[in-house]
């Protein structure tokens, strides 16, 4: 019954489509931002996406159950609890997620927002007008933001509304909270949505195409560490805005979840709300996007889309590239590293790290949220009552320099071009001696430079000389156990390998950074102050430190290592041996 | 049936092609030839509807193609250089996107597309998403592709990149009985052997003017030579090929 009904709709569909051309555009369009591309090993689908990304929503209303509890609250002795007060935080927690999961879904998707040359390449020799392709995209785009905005919001907008009601029974009170909740959340989803449309439209109609590819990566690599960041701080935050004191004119004039928070107590109880912001601050947000967004998206119709045949930059006809390249950073690698293969292999590794797209992405995200860790301490306030300036200066290059070496460490993981890799297959012996040394000072380069440019001449103004220069030579050391560490049993040569994504080096790079973030680092900080006060401990400190490089380089390799080229993973079954062979 | 009439195309001032004109006949086949950067591609754009001539125009029985755009299209069969397709979708889905949108029924389609798949030795991969198909394989797509609504005009550019032996001769064969069948063919080439095999007449293009255009035969005897590739060699080349070979093995060979 089921089947003949499912098969019946999709006859149904599939002679509507073929009628209207239109639609199948518009589903086409739906279908292509829904997939992974064809090219990620990981492939949730539709379905599965929605279901992945509706969940964290819907387990936050399940955890809050607790705190709603009128009974678990009369047990805690707190007959008086007034829900309506204390739920401000816990929708501020609902708006600010739904602001970064959709913030970083369409950044995600960022590519595939606006149609582009593939589009055009096997559309435009269609019978179908270049504005119908266009539209159809805006209609498809339209209609994954909505269905994606419901899908984040729609448990939590039943369960949470429930919650926060259950003490006064009604369904009046239900269907006056319930509303207000779900306006907040889908207004911030699709605020968010529409606001990354705009800009990256406007950004594609204004920029020439080799400028906006560089342009865009940097833009979504800051918007994606904004957005990590703010779905991290999602969580702690609401705790603390209990505390806020809203005033009209102040920063939180600038902040978009408290424009949505403000609408939220205006439409539920204006006279008691604690937010003073103008609640159509967050209206005007909405179509000021949209106005933008709709502006945008014609611009870059007429700019881009209709001018792709034109474009010289295309495929057949690429522009010359300019490269970044300072001239004085060659002389200066040439000291670094010996000629012949290693010089190649670090200019490979380095050039890969800040040219290609994946690599260059995932390692700015990565360093972007260090730089961010690394930066928060030295914020007015953030050293509490401590104010200890000398933790702030020496945890910094702790901090930057652990996400700058484990992103890399990452990266070079990750495949640049497999096909390509051929050329170091046949370059490279079986074990190259340079390979460790060159990793090693690959590693090391995108660390001691801005360490002695940057950090150095400040530790020397907020310490001392001699207090900077332990702190330094400390500092150095512990890089180059880091750099050994991390490239223990490292046999590849960066970007060339096949990446077998597998459960346990995700599990070992999360639990690894977790563990680094909060205790290695504050104990190595700890470690530093107690030396500055006490010079003589430095005697203990840096022979341990040099016998553990030691003992790293030694054990770094087995004999009979090979460079791998292609990594096969985890085996998915594995011979026993039981005879004893 | 097609025509280009003192077709040109600027790129800001520079000229891409220049006062280009020939037209094609039904049962014809046109070879277009030229060296790199001649401004074959940008010719191929304009006859696709893809790309607005600066001067000049398209006329498609005797019609501007401008006047009608969708309909040109709707009779034409496109092969472009790069198959630039989908990576997502398999090599039938990707089949049943173009026939849809070019409005074809659906039960009709499917045979149509199981029917081009198996004679193209695509069948047995028809649900393998194209990420994975070699350029032969994605080629073979992208000519059923242009083949499957039974069009009036074939604009092929470079339509046997990629393709095994095999393929390349079925596909030969194809152009040559489309001919027959009346098809109007536009055969933009660099292997000068094919072309001299499969067209009634060719067109030489040197920095987007035309230097030859002409049956095969007068072409091919335009300069006393006795192929289509000395012709060719002597009409665009302005190195001496064996000349710059021979410099080239001395820097091979220098220690």
């Amino acid at each position: 019954m089921t089947r003949s009904f499912g098969e019946s709709v999709r006859r149904r569909w599939s002679r509507t489509v073929t009628k209207r051309p239109f639609l199948r555009l518009v589903q086409h369009f739906f279908e292509r931002m829904a997939s992974s591309g064809g090219n990620s090993d990981v492939d949730f689908g539709m379905a599965g996406a929605l279901a992945l990304l509706a969940v964290p929503g819907a387990f936050t209303a399940i955890y809050l159950s607790g705190k709603y509890s009128s009974l678990l609250q009369w047990l805690r002795g707190n007959p008086l609890f007034d829900p309506y007060r204390v739920c401000v935080p816990d929708e501020y927690f609902f708006i600010v997620y739904s602001m970064a999961i959709t913030g970083l879904v369409t950044l995600v998707r960022w590519d595939r927002l606006l149609p582009g040359r593939q589009d055009f390449a096997n559309l435009a020799p269609l019978p179908l007008k270049l504005r119908d392709i266009f539209l159809a995209n805006a209609t498809a785009l339209g209609g994954i933001a909505i269905i994606f905005a419901i899908d984040v919001n729609l448990i939590s907008s039943i369960l949470f509304p429930l919650l926060v009601t259950l003490k006064e029974g009604t369904f009046g009170a239900f269907a006056r909270f319930a509303p207000a909740h779900a306006i907040a959340v889908l207004g911030i989803s699709l605020f968010t949505f529409l606001a990354l449309l705009a800009l990256q439209s406007l950004l594609k109609s204004l920029l020439p195409d080799s400028a906006y590819r560089r342009v865009s990566l940097v833009v979504r690599t800051i918007l994606l560490v904004f957005f990590v960041s703010l779905l991290i701080s999602a969580f702690v935050v609401p705790l603390s805005i209990f505390n806020f004191k809203m005033k009209p004119g102040g920063a939180g004039d600038w902040w978009p979840p408290l424009w949505f928070l403000s609408l939220f107590e205006s439409r539920l109880a204006p006279l008691r709300a604690r937010v003073t912001i103008a609640p159509q601050f967050a209206v005007w947000a909405v179509a000021g996007a949209l106005a933008v967004a709709i502006f945008g998206f014609t611009l870059s119709y007429r700019r881009y889309f209709l001018r792709i045949a034109e474009r010289r930059e295309g495929p057949g006809n690429p522009a010359p590239r300019r490269v970044f390249r300072l001239q004085s950073s060659g002389r200066i690698s040439r000291l670094w590293v010996r000629p012949g293969p290693e010089s190649a292999c670090y200019g490979f590794i380095v050039k890969t790290l800040i040219r290609n797209d994946t690599q260059l992405l995932l390692f700015g995200i990565w360093a972007g949220l260090g730089l961010l860790l690394a930066a928060e301490g030295f914020l007015p306030g953030a050293n509490g009552t401590r104010g200890l300036p000398h933790d702030v200066v020496l945890s910094a290059p702790l901090m930057l320099a652990f996400f700058v070496l484990t992103g890399m460490r990452f990266t070079f993981d990750l495949p640049a071009s497999v096909d390509a890799n051929w050329l170091f297959r046949l370059a490279a012996n079986d074990r190259p001696d340079w390979l460790p040394s060159v990793c090693r000072k690959a590693m090391l380069a995108f660390i001691l430079t801005w360490f002695f440019v940057i950090w150095f001449p400040f530790a020397v103004l907020a310490l001392d000389w001699t207090n900077a220069s332990i702190a330094a030579l400390i500092d150095v050391l512990l890089f180059v156990v880091a750099v050994d560490a991390l490239l223990f049993g490292f046999r590849k040569i960066p970007f060339t390998c096949s990446f077998a994504a597998d459960r346990d080096r995700l599990l070992r790079l999360v639990a690894g950074s977790m563990i680094a973030l909060v205790f290695l680092i504050p104990a190595l900080v700890g470690i530093e102050v107690s030396i500055l006060t006490k010079f003589w401990r430095l005697a203990i400190l840096v022979p341990v430190l040099l016998i553990a490089i030691a003992a790293l380089r030694r054990k770094r390799t087995e004999p009979g290592d090979a460079t791998v080229f292609d990594d096969k993973g985890i085996e998915p079954f594995a011979l026993l041996h039981l005879s004893g062979d | 049936m097609l025509e280009a009439r003192t077709l040109s195309k600027r790129y800001a001032s520079v000229p891409a092609v220049s006062n280009v004109n020939f037209s094609i006949q039904p049962a014809h086949v046109l070879g277009y030839l030229g060296p790199n950067g001649s401004g074959k591609s940008t010719t191929v754009k304009m006859l696709a509807g893809l790309l607005e001539p600066s001067e000049g125009c398209v006329l498609f029985q005797g019609q501007d193609i401008r006047n009608d755009l969708a309909g040109y299209k709707r009779r034409l069969g496109y092969v472009p250089e790069e198959a630039n397709l989908y990576p997502y979708l398999s090599g039938r889905e990707y089949l049943e996107l173009v026939g849809g949108l070019r409005g074809l029924e659906t039960s009709w389609l499917q045979k149509r597309i199981d029917e081009f798949l198996r004679l193209f030795s695509l069948y047995p991969s028809r649900h393998v998403a194209i990420a994975t198909y070699s350029k032969g394989m994605r080629q073979r797509i992208l000519i059923t592709a242009a083949l499957l609504h039974n069009p009036d005009v074939l604009i092929f550019d470079e339509p046997l990149s990629g393709l095994d032996v095999t393929s390349a001769l079925i596909f030969r064969h194809l152009v040559q009985e489309l001919k027959q069948a009346g098809k109007a063919i536009f055969y933009c080439s660099h292997v000068l052997e094919v072309v001299e095999k499969v067209c009634s007449h060719v067109l030489v293009l040197r920095k987007g003017a035309v230097i030859a255009y002409g049956s095969l035969q007068d072409v091919a005897g335009m300069q006393s030579m006795q192929t289509l590739e000395q012709t060719f060699s002597r009409l665009v080349e302005e190195n001496d090929a064996e000349d710059v070979a021979r410099k080239l093995a001395e820097l091979t060979l220098t220690q």
